[in-house]
Order: C-alpha cells, then structure tokens, then sequence
C-alpha cells in the first residue's frame, strides 16, 4: 500500500477587479485571494504533499497586472514549495503570447515559473511523471482560448491518448470543465463532461475546476471503474469572489492509497477564506422609520452570528406604513460586516389591497387601485406584473403621501 | 350657512344689519353708500383681512377698511349653519377673534388653524380666494374664477374643489394633484450617481451619456490592453539582445582574463629579473665595501693639499730675493730726500708743532681781528643813530670815568634810597600815627570807667557825711550809723572802682607809647642820613664841576644810560686791543722757529712750511732705520714658509694612509692623487650603489604575499585553460566593453522604461477597471431604476387619467346642465356649455355650433356675457355645495348691464331658483328698477324678498 497525497486548490481569480465591492474594499479582498494562494503552499508543506493540482483559472484575466502576477510566481518560488501542476482555464488560457504563461515574454518582464511549476500547454491531454512518486503521473490539458468550449475532455477519443499506465503507479487528471447537470445559475458550460464519463475514464481521480463551489462525484468500489471514493472533485473558488458563493472556500486534500488494490480516493476540504457571505432577511413591517428598520437589521445581523470579516446580503421584506422611507443603511449599521448589502426589492408598503378590491369605488383613488389590481390578477407576465405593481404603489403614494420617489424601483440584488 | 345679523365698524361702514334667511336679500342704497363695503364685511368676518405686504404693496385690505375716526374697527356676524348657530366677532384694531355658539359657549379654539382663524373655510370648506369666486359674485370677474389661460386653470385649485366635489367621498388627494405629485416626480428626478435633481428624461439622457463616457474609457482601457503586444514584442527583443550582449560580454571578460594572466606573467618574470638585479648589486657593493670608510673629500683634501705644498715651495724660493731688491730701492730714495731738507735737519718733532700751533693761532688772531674792526664799525653807527656824539661821550667819560667806586655807588644807588626813604618815612608815619590813636582811645575808656566809681565815691561820702551829720547833730545811731556804714562801704566802692579804671589796659597804653617812640627815633635817623648823602652829593659836585647834586645826578643819569647802550661798542673795541695785542705776542713768538727761512717774515704760511719740512725731515731718518731693520726680517719668512711646505708634506701623508694607500716617494704626488681619484670612484660606485641602485631595486621588488597572489591567480586563470596569448591588448578590449556595457545599460534601461510602461498599463486597467465596472453597474442600475420609474409613472398616471375621466364627466355634466338652465331663466340667447377637463368650456349660442370661450366673449353681448358668466359661476356654486353647507350667494350688483327683461328674469331666477338652496345677497343702487319689478310682481317680492336699506340699519322692511 502506497499514499499519494495533493492538494487542489482553482479558481483563485488571482487580479479579479471586485467592482461590486467598494473601492476601499477591493484591494483587502484581492489581498485575501493572494493570502489564500500563500495560504495554498504553506498548507501544501505543512501537510507534506506531493504535488500542488491547480485546475484552471489561476488568474481571473490574461491581464493581471505585474504584482499579482510577480506574486503568484514569488509564492511558488517559495523555499519548500512541493512540485506544482497547473492547467489553465478559460480565464487564463494558454497561449504562446500569453504574458501569463508565455516563457519568452515573462522573461522579458524580468518572471519566470520556479522550473518545480509544470504548465500543461496543450489542449489534448499530456502528462508528467510526479517526482518521489513512481509510476505516478499528472494528466492535464489547458484551455488555449478564453471562449466556451463544446469539446468534451472525457470523451473517449480524446482518452486514447492517454497510454502507458504504470501497473505501480496511476492516473490523475487536472482539467478545466463542467459537470453536466451540475453548472451553477451563475456560471457557463464549457467543456463539459458527464458522470458516466467520469466514471469510464483511465484515470484513479479527477481533479476539476471552474465550479466555484466545493463538489464531489464519489464512487462506490466497482468493478472497471479505476478507483473508489472520490472519483473528481470541485475544489470551488478558493475565496468566494461574489456574493452568491456561500459556503465554506478553500482547497481540497487529495489522499490518494494505492498499490495491490483498487485504488481509494479520499477529500478533505481546507478553509482558505476567512471570509464567509451569508444572507440574512429581515422583516421590516410597521417599522415606524427608518432608524428603526437599520436597528432591526442590525439585530438580525447580531443573532445570525455575522461577523465584521463576513460579506451581507440583507433581503428586506414586509410591509412598510405608508410614508415611511428608506432607501440605505446607516453608517453604524456598516460597521458589523466586512460588506453589507441591502435588497429592498421586496420592501412594501402596507396598503391594504383587499380593502381596495373589496369596497365600492367611490372615489377616484379607489378606481385607480381597482383598475391597476384588476391589471394585475389577468397579467401573467412578471415584467408586466412588476410594473402595474410598482405602478400601482407609485399612484398610492401620489394619492396618499402627495410624494413619489423611486423606492419601489430599484434593481434586485 | 345663512346670515342673520351684521354689525360692522368697517371703513365707511358702522351699523347692524338683520338678513333673512329664508328670503332673497335685496340690499339698496346710493353708490358711495357702502354696499360693496357690506359684503366685504362679511367676507372679512368669515375670513380675516390681510394685513400681509409682501401680498399688497400699496395698500393692504387691513389698511384700506380701517375706519378714518380712529374708532372700533371690528366686525360681528350672526349666522345659522345646518346644526349650529354662532356669533362671530373679529376685533380688527386688537386683532382677536371670538366665536360663541348657540349656548354662548366660546369656541374660538377650534377654529384655530395654522396660525388663523379661518372659519369660512371651517364652516364651508372653502378657502378665502374659493368663497371670493364661488360665492361672490361681481360683474366681469369670470376671468378670475376661470382663467382663460390654460396654465392658469390647471393652478386654479377650483377644479380640484370640483374634483373633490365630484367624489362622494372628499379624499386627501384628488386625481389632478395625483397627477401633479406624479409629473413633478418626474420633473423633479434626483438620480444620485449623478447628483443631478431634473427632468427623468434629463437624467437619462446623462445617465447614457455617462455610461457611453464610462463605457469609453473602458474601451480605450481594453484598446491599451491589447496594444501592450507590441512593447512586449519589442521586450523580448530587447531582453535578447540583453542576453546577446551580456554573452559578448562575457567572451570580452574570458578575453580580458587571458590578457591578464599574460600581464601576470610578465609581471612575475619582471620580477624575476628584478631579483637578479638586486643580488647583482648587493654583490658589487659587498666587493666595495673596503672604501666605505673613505672621506668623501679625501682627494679634493689631498690635491689641495698638494697644490699648496708646491705653491709654498715656489714662494720659498722667490721671496727672499724680491725683498732684498725693494728694501734697496726704498733706502736710496729716503736719502736723496734727507739730502734735500738739510735745512730743517736741526728741527724738533715739538718745534715742528709749535710752529703748526703758532700758524694756527696767527690765523685765527688775524680772523678775529678783523672781525673786531667789523663790529666796532657797527656799533659806532649805532650809537650815532642813538643820538650819542662822540664829543657828548667823551665829555661824560671825562667827568665821570675817574669817579671813584665808592662814589659811583652812590650815584649809582641814589635813586633806590630815595625811594627807600619816602618809604620808610611813610611807614613810620602811618605807625606813630596809630600809636597815638590807640592812646586817646585807652584814655577815653579810662575816663568812661571812672565816672560810676566818682559817683559811687561821691554818694558814699554824702551819705557817709549825712551819717556823721545826724550823729552828730541828734545822736541818734540807728540812722546815724547805716548812714555812716553804707556812706562808708558806697565810697569804698566807688574808690575801688576808680582804681580798677586807672589800672586798665595800662599794658597795652605801655605798648602803643613804646612804637610810638620808636617810629619817632626812626625817623629822625632817617632824616639824618637823608641830609648826609645831600652833603656828600653836593660835594661829589663841587669836584665834577657842577652846580648843585640836581646837575650832578642829571648827568650821572645821562652818563649811566650811555653807558647801558654803549657797552657793545666799548666791548668790542676792548677785545679788539686784545687782539692786537695777541697778534704782537705771537709774532715775536715765531720768530725763531723760522730760523730755516732767514728772509721770511712770521706768517702762518710760513710757519706751517717750516713744520712740514720739519716733520718730513723726521720721517725720512726714521724709513731709513726701518729700512736697516727689514733687512733682518726676510730670513723669518724663510723660516715660516718652510715649516709650511713640511706641514703640508705631512697633512698630504695623513690623507693617503686614511685612504688606505701608502706613499711612495719614487713617485710624483700627482701619481698619488690619481691612484686616490680611483679609490674615489670605487666610493662614489659603492655609494651609488648602496643608497641608489639598491633602494632602487628593492622596490621594484614586487612583495612576496603579492608575488604569491599573482601565482594564484595566474593559475587561477590558466587553470583548466589553454595558455591563451591575447592578442588583443587590455585597452582593445576595455573598448569593447564599455561599448558592449554602455548598449547593455541602454538596452536595459529601454526595457526596464517599456516594461514599466508595459507594467503600467496593466497597472492602471487593474487599477481603474475595477472603478469603470463598477461605475457602469451603477449607472445601468441607476438607469434601469429611472426607466423602471419612468415606466411606473407613466403606467400610474395613465390609469389615473383614465378613471379621472368619469370624475370630470361627473362635474363637467353638471355644469353643462346647470349653466344651460340658468341661462334659460336669465333668458339668454346663449343655449349652452360645455365644460372641458381643464375647466375652460365653450359656447353655444341659438343656432350656432359651439365656440371657444375666448371667440365667444368677443362675439357676445356685454349683457349677454356677464349672464353668461353669473350662470357659470352660480352653477360651479351650487356644485360645490352640493351634500355640503349651502354658500351664501353675495351678488354686486350683478344685473346692471342688464336690460329690464333681463334684469326681471335673472331676480326671478335668484329668488325662485337659488333662494331656496342658497341665501342670496344682493346689493345694488338701482332702488327704482327694483321698486318697479316689486309692483310688477308683488306677492313674489312681498314673500320672497327681504329689503335691507343701508341708511337705515336694523331698519329694514319687508
């Protein structure tokens, strides 16, 4: 019995702009992404690995600027730093003209990649032996272009290039792809696979990137399939770089026992983030003002343990009394987590519709709120749904409040 | 609201007033009178009077009615409301208000509002401008109650009133403020991004174009991105020239390392031969060391040395003959000189000086001779110009010259002892003259001291007397006895007294009688000697031949002054006889020491040729004896010179054995002095050698530890290299490569220039990317918020219009109807109106199709119009009181333009047709008018009509 052991860590989106963050934010958070590459290596010596799997999307861009490019390259230059396999996604991908990746052009920059760093340069699948691990070898392919790919690195064709098992060692793949029915809203397919692919190919496991997520296709010990336990793995964005990407960021263990037996993959997540988005809704029905819809969000930021290092998304709901407004938080409410955003989108005000639909139209308030009502039970349309319902509050507060703002109009977080 | 009572202290206006409210009111009276004052009255107390500037610059309504007397400026109106009666009273000069309801209760409080007291508005829901439109109704005033300008209308709140009316229900918003609270939403846009407050239109058109600005720097961003190619292609070029130049260099450093190690090489063989030279030299200067100790002037010593030996030698020889041959010559010469001053042979060195002496005194005696002779002339001249003759001088000289000394000392003091004697004699008078005041003063005193002791004594020898007298007249003692007693001690006293005055200052009268007998003896000595010196003058006189001692002492006085100016002249010839005399003693003196020259008379020239030839004479006999005695020194200088020539022998001797060498007397001394030239040389060869050349050689000696570096490194650099010899040189080759380094540093600094341009570009799209991104999120949100907005609004607003439609046509319909029915009872030839959205309406008239208003009133007649313009304004009334408090109606005189048919049928219709939903006040000047329509219609005016003269307050008759 052998151990191989790897860490896997993608999509750091290394020089990722953060413009939805405020400016002032921005530059902490691309400090966090290059503290959680350092991170990456001292947890890779300190855990004794063989080898380092970066399966796409080191960068965010083929433009990083020259200090987090200088970074990354001084991060692997690092004394100790076990051997690093890296294939580009399709945010980095490789060219021969890349400043990323290009030997010629990073030495006209003064760079160059530690010679432990192997890049796999080619979109078919070629592979490196891992040093102090005989017979064992790290398949990879890289993305040559940035646009989405409908090649499918799994098919079989493309597999027959992958020859000459060593019978003392094994396979791993490091690629750039999507699990098919598994791509995240927010995300694109490109090179996409399937699980049976997955589980027909030669290799004992499937390191995988561009899911910012954290997944895992485990298999059960079968007969024909090259290994059991984690058949591939997502290690998912090493930081959450939005605020859909709750959870837990970092990079995965592989550990990988071999030798007289089928082969068994086991992951262990590792938390490189220490930053965590969380969502929070607060009700701010009958809240009297503004003020005190800012202390109720602040108490449910409070009790659902939300700290000052954490990004918000606060999802205001309820119905507010007619005339009051609110439209941001208050600067002491900004102070309880790293970045706080409000949704107000949902925020109503609390006129009573049933009392409209109900009542005999006297006035012409009452037929304004009737007709639009009306409007709104035979639309099915959402958009339009949307509107006569803004449309409709809007009239109510010219009515009732003798004042209109956009407060019902705002774009959904 | 009905009116019962007015009372009004108001500008012309003072009186109470009672209305009808079941009747038409029918208010008449004169013009000037106060009719219009009277509704304005009314108004004020339902609404207060506007004492605002700011509203009426020239005069405000609280100014224009204050009563000219100065008195109570106030109103009281009594009315009944539906379910409520109160009094109304307005203080206008103490600005209070008071509102009593039926049971007297005070209910100003709540009528208060926002500052006021607005009951009209309380009670009709109606504000002040609202009541002056609706309810008061004046002729030609439709264009303040429905403006034809359009905007106008729509900011006439009217329409909203009727809106409102219109509702069953009165809301706090009507339709047309909801549409204006939603177009102002949309004139008034804040988008933020922008800090823009404008037109949403506005804000989107800049929204875009900020976007567009955004989206174009982002471009130019990306554009700069994708042109970082080429300064990266130039990069690498740069970088491989970098590397082509820095292996060029390196191939010059291996070429200059091989001509180093040749320059090493020579540099060690160099001091190889250095060594060999040094060993060379120590081996010369050891061989030279035996003339080490040789004194460096040895042979300028020893030739010297020698020189002056043979000088001595030759000198030896030559000098003895020399001196024999002058000594001769001299000796010859001397006595040819002695045989020409035979003469003078017998002369003494003293006789020779006595004669320089003598000649020298005879010259000087000669010079002070005729000096003398000078001055006597002189002074002989000045005497003359003085006055003094020669015979004058001589005379007196005869006189006086064989005076006696003694005699001449008299003469000669007579003036100081006349003068001593006048002053002794003064002196001696001022003293005796005091002595004798210091006598009579003692005496005086004396006398005044004795005049109590008298009267003492005088009393003491009365009362003594009178004592003795009663004694020894009655024998009675004990007056007898005091008397004599005290008589007795009184003249004891006075005696004493007496004698203390007698005895006073006696020392002092002693004094003063001594000098003044001495200053009496003085002077008569004085005068005694004074007539001895007369006597002797007057003999001394006698024997001069003169006539008295006055004469005597003239001439002596003369004589004495002559003297005193002449005695230049008398000393000057005094020393000229010396002179001579002197002169005469030398001569004789010379005589014989001219004995040489017999012919010659003594001079000074002469004496002084006698003395040189003398003293030449003298010389010449001692030369010979030198000359005798020379002769004997020569044979010494013989002697000196060879004791030199031995010295020198021997000095030369002592120079060679120092330097080594031994004299050999075979051969010549020059033959010495070239053998010791050669032992020089060896010195000067050692000394050159030792203090030079070694030195020399030494340091051109390369240090061991330095030696043995440069073997190391010379085999560093020939280790595991062929023996290269450059061919190039050192310089060759640092020319190279100072070439090659300066285009490495230039290369170098154009790529680190590009790379930091290139580095910069990326750096600043990292940088302001991030920004760019983020500002175009904003503004897509912020645009899709305003078009959302804009879309909200429109589609509110749109609904809006159409359901406010149906509230229009409520009230429009209204109006319609209304308006074509009180114009059909006003008997107009206007058929009817129509009322628009906006208020505005056109008009119809018999037969013709409908016209705008404007096109209307000009076509109209003036009473046609203002019938027109009642029926719309009394229908808008009616509207908005409907289900409400009813307006009271305050007509001016609105039926003047009125014919009398027009006038009968719109009383008609006031009475018929509003007096029972409306109270009705009219006001008008046209009494008879009315008078006739009364007996034209009695029962309806007896019934219906309620009159109200205003000159007969509370008056009135129905």
């Amino acid at each position: 019995m052998a151990f191989a052991r790897f860490l896997q860590v993608s999509d750091l989106h290394l020089g990722r702009p953060f413009a939805w963050l405020p400016a002032d934010r921005r530059d902490d958070r691309r400090r966090d992404q290059q503290r959680a590459l350092e991170q990456t290596v001292h947890q890779a010596m300190e855990r004794n690995v063989h080898a380092i799997l970066i399966p796409g999307d080191l960068f965010d861009a083929l433009a990083v600027d020259a200090a987090t490019l200088t970074h990354a390259i001084k991060t692997f230059e690092g004394a100790g730093c076990p051997p690093v396999f890296i294939s580009p996604g399709n945010h980095d991908p490789y060219s021969a003209t890349s400043a990323l990746w290009s030997p010629r052009l990073l030495a006209a920059r003064g760079l160059a990649w530690p010679s432990h760093v192997h890049l796999f340069d080619s979109p078919t699948w070629s592979s490196r032996l891992v040093p102090k691990l005989p017979g064992v070898r790290v398949w990879g392919r890289a993305f040559v272009s940035g646009a989405e790919s409908l090649d499918r690195p799994l098919a079989a064709e493309l597999l027959r290039e992958v020859t000459g098992t060593d019978p003392m060692g094994f396979e791993v793949a490091l690629f750039h792809g999507s699990r098919e029915g598994q791509c995240p809203p927010s995300q694109k397919m490109t090179a996409p696979f399937s699980d049976a692919e997955v589980q027909a190919s030669p290799f004992v496991y499937h390191a995988v990137g561009h899911y910012h997520s954290v997944a895992r296709l485990e298999q059960p010990p079968i007969e024909g399939v090259r290994s059991n336990g984690a058949r591939l793995a997502y290690a998912g964005s090493a930081v959450s770089l939005d605020l859909t990407e709750a959870g837990v960021h970092g990079a995965l263990e592989i550990r990988i026992e071999y030798g007289h037996q089928q082969p068994h993959v086991e992951v262990e997540p590792i938390e490189l983030d220490r930053r965590r988005v969380g969502e929070v809704e607060v009700d701010a029905t009958g809240a009297a003002s503004a003020d005190q819809i800012d202390r109720r969000i602040a108490k449910a930021l409070d009790f659902s343990g939300v700290s000052e290092y954490d990004f918000v998304l606060v999802r205001l709901l309820g119905r507010l009394p007619s005339g009051v407004r609110w439209s941001q938080p208050g600067p002491d409410l900004r102070a309880h987590a790293f970045y706080l955003r409000i949704d107000a989108t949902n925020l109503r005000p609390d006129h009573d519709f049933g009392a409209y639909r109900g009542r005999e139209a006297r006035t012409t308030e009452d037929r304004f709120a009737q007709q639009l009502l009306a409007d709104l039970d035979t639309e099915s349309d959402p958009a339009r749904r949307e509107l006569i319902e803004r449309a409709l509050l809007h009239g109510l507060d010219a009515f009732k409040l003798r004042e209109v703002s956009p407060m019902w109009d705002e774009v959904g977080a | 609201m009905k009116l019962l009572r007015v009372k009004a202290a108001f500008g012309t206006l003072q009186g109470e007033w009672h209305f009808d409210p079941r009747k038409t009111n029918l208010v008449v009276d004169d013009n000037e009178r106060g009719k219009s004052t009277l509704l304005a009255a009314i108004m004020a107390g339902l609404y207060g009077l506007d004492g605002d500037r700011r509203t009426h610059r020239v005069v405000t309504p609280l100014e224009r009615f204050r009563p000219w007397s100065g008195e109570a400026f106030e109103v009281t109106i009594e009315l009944q409301t539906s379910d409520q009666r109160y009094i109304i009273h307005r203080d206008f000069a103490r600005e209070s208000v008071t509102v009593m309801d039926r049971g007297g209760n005070d209910v100003t409080a709540t009528f208060f509002e926002d500052r006021e007291y607005p009951i009209g508005r309380r009670l009709l829901g109606l504000d002040s401008s609202e009541f002056d439109k609706c309810a008061f109704l004046r002729l030609g005033d439709l264009e303040g109650v429905v403006p034809t300008d359009e905007k106008a209308r729509r900011a006439s709140t009217l329409r909203a009133r009727l809106e409102n009316a219109a509702d069953t229900h009165i809301g706090d918003t009507n339709a047309s403020e909801a549409l204006r609270v939603l177009d102002d939403s949309l004139r008034r846009y804040t988008a933020p991004e922008l800090e823009f407050t404008g037109t949403l239109d506005n804000a989107l058109e800049r929204l875009e174009a900020k976007r567009e600005l955004v989206l174009s720097e982002r471009r130019t961003m990306e554009h700069d991105l994708s042109q970082s190619d080429g300064p990266l292609q130039r990069l690498i070029e740069f970088s491989e020239e970098e590397n082509a130049l820095k292996d060029s260099l390196r191939a010059l450093e291996a070429e200059r390392h091989a001509g180093l190690a040749a320059e090493l090489r020579r540099q060690i063989e160099e001091d190889d031969r250095s060594r060999e030279e040094l060993e060379r030299l120590q081996d010369e200067a050891a061989q030279l060391e035996s003339v080490a100790g040789l004194p460096a002037n040895a042979e300028a010593e020893l030739r010297e040395t020698i020189t002056r030996l043979e000088e001595t030698k030759r000198n030896l020889e030559t000098q003895d003959q020399r001196h024999r041959e002058r000594v001769e010559r001299e000796r010859a010469q001397v006595t040819s000189d002695l045989e020409s001053l035979t003469a003078y042979a017998d002369y003494t060195d003293e006789e020779a000086a006595r004669a320089s002496v003598l000649a020298a005194e005879m010259r000087r005696a000669a010079l002070d001779d005729s000096r003398l002779q000078h001055e006597v002339f002189v002074q002989r001249d000045q005497l003359a110009a003085l006055g003094y003759e020669p015979e004058r001088i001589h005379y007196l000289t005869q006189r006086f010259g064989p005076l006696s000394e003694r005699q001449q000392r008299v003469l000669r003091h007579q003036s100081e002892r006349h003068l001593a004697f006048q002053t002794e004699v003064a002196g001696l008078e001022q003293e005796r003259t005091q002595a004798s005041e210091a006598l009579r003063e003692m005496d005086a005193a004396r006398s005044a001291r004795r005049v109590p002791g008298w009267f003492a004594l005088a009393l003491g020898l009365g009362g003594a007397l009178a004592g003795a007298l009663v004694l020894g007249l009655n024998g009675q003692s004990p007056l007898a006895v005091p008397l004599l007693a005290g008589g007795g001690i009184v003249a004891a006293i006075g005696a004493g007294l007496l004698v203390f005055a007698a005895g006073g200052r006696s020392t002092d009268r002693e004094a003063a009688l001594e000098r003044l007998a001495d200053a009496q003896r003085q002077l008569n000595a004085l005068r005694t000697q004074r007539a001895e010196n007369e006597v002797a003058l007057t003999e001394m006189a006698r024997a001069t031949g003169q006539r008295d001692s006055v004469e005597l002492l003239r001439l002596w006085s003369e004589y004495a002054r002559m003297l005193d100016d002449s005695s230049g002249f008398m000393r000057a010839q005094e020393q000229l006889s010396t002179t001579e005399t002197r002169r005469r003693e030398l001569s004789l003196e010379a005589a014989p020491l001219l004995r040489a020259l017999p012919q010659s008379t003594p001079s000074p020239e002469s004496l002084e040729t006698v003395a040189q030839q003398a003293r030449a004479a003298t010389a010449k006999r001692q030369r010979l004896v030198e000359l005798h005695e020379h002769a004997g020194l020569a044979e010494e200088e013989k002697k000196v010179l060879e004791a030199m020539v031995k010295g020198f022998e021997e000095k030369a001797l002592r120079i060679l054995h120092a330097a080594g060498l031994t004299f050999d007397p075979a051969r010549e001394w020059s033959a010495h002095a070239a053998e010791l030239n050669g032992r020089m040389k060896d010195q000067y060869r050692r000394a050159t050698v030792v203090d030079e050349l070694l030195p020399a050689a030494r340091r051109r000696l390369m240090p061991d530890a330095e030696r043995e570096h440069r073997l190391q490194h010379l085999a560093q650099l020939e280790q595991g290299r062929e023996h290269v010899t450059s061919a190039r040189t050192a310089a060759e080759i640092d020319v190279e490569a100072r070439g090659a380094r300066q285009r490495l540093e230039e290369v170098q600094r154009f790529r680190t220039d590009l790379r930091i341009e290139f580095e910069e570009v990326g750096r600043r799209a990292a940088q302001r990317m991030p920004e760019t991104e983020a500002e175009l999120l904003r503004l897509d949100r912020a645009q899709s918020r305003a078009r959302r907005f804009k879309a909200s609004i429109e589609l509110a607003r749109d609904t809006i219009q159409k359901v406010a439609t149906d509230t229009h046509r409520r009230w429009a319909d209204f109006l319609n109807e209304r308006v074509s029915e009180l114009l059909q009872q006003l008997g107009s030839s206007v058929r009817g109106v129509r009322f628009g959205e906006d208020l505005d309406f056109s008009v119809q008239t018999d037969g013709a199709e409908l016209l705008p208003r404007g096109r209307a009133s000009m076509q109209l007649s003036t009473g046609a119009r203002d019938q027109l313009h009642i029926a719309v304004r009394l229908a808008i009334s009616e509207f908005l009181t409907r289900g409400g408090e009813s307006v009271p109606l305050l007509i001016d005189d609105a039926f003047a333009t009125s014919d009398d048919q027009r006038l009968a049928a719109g009383m008609r219709m006031l009475i018929e047709g509003l007096g029972g939903t409306h109270q009705v006040i009219l006001v008008t000047c046209h009494r008879g008018r009315h008078q006739d329509l009364q007996r034209l219609d009695p029962m309806l005016y007896n019934e219906r009509v309620h009159w109200v003269d205003l000159r007969a307050p509370v008056n009135t008759r129905t």
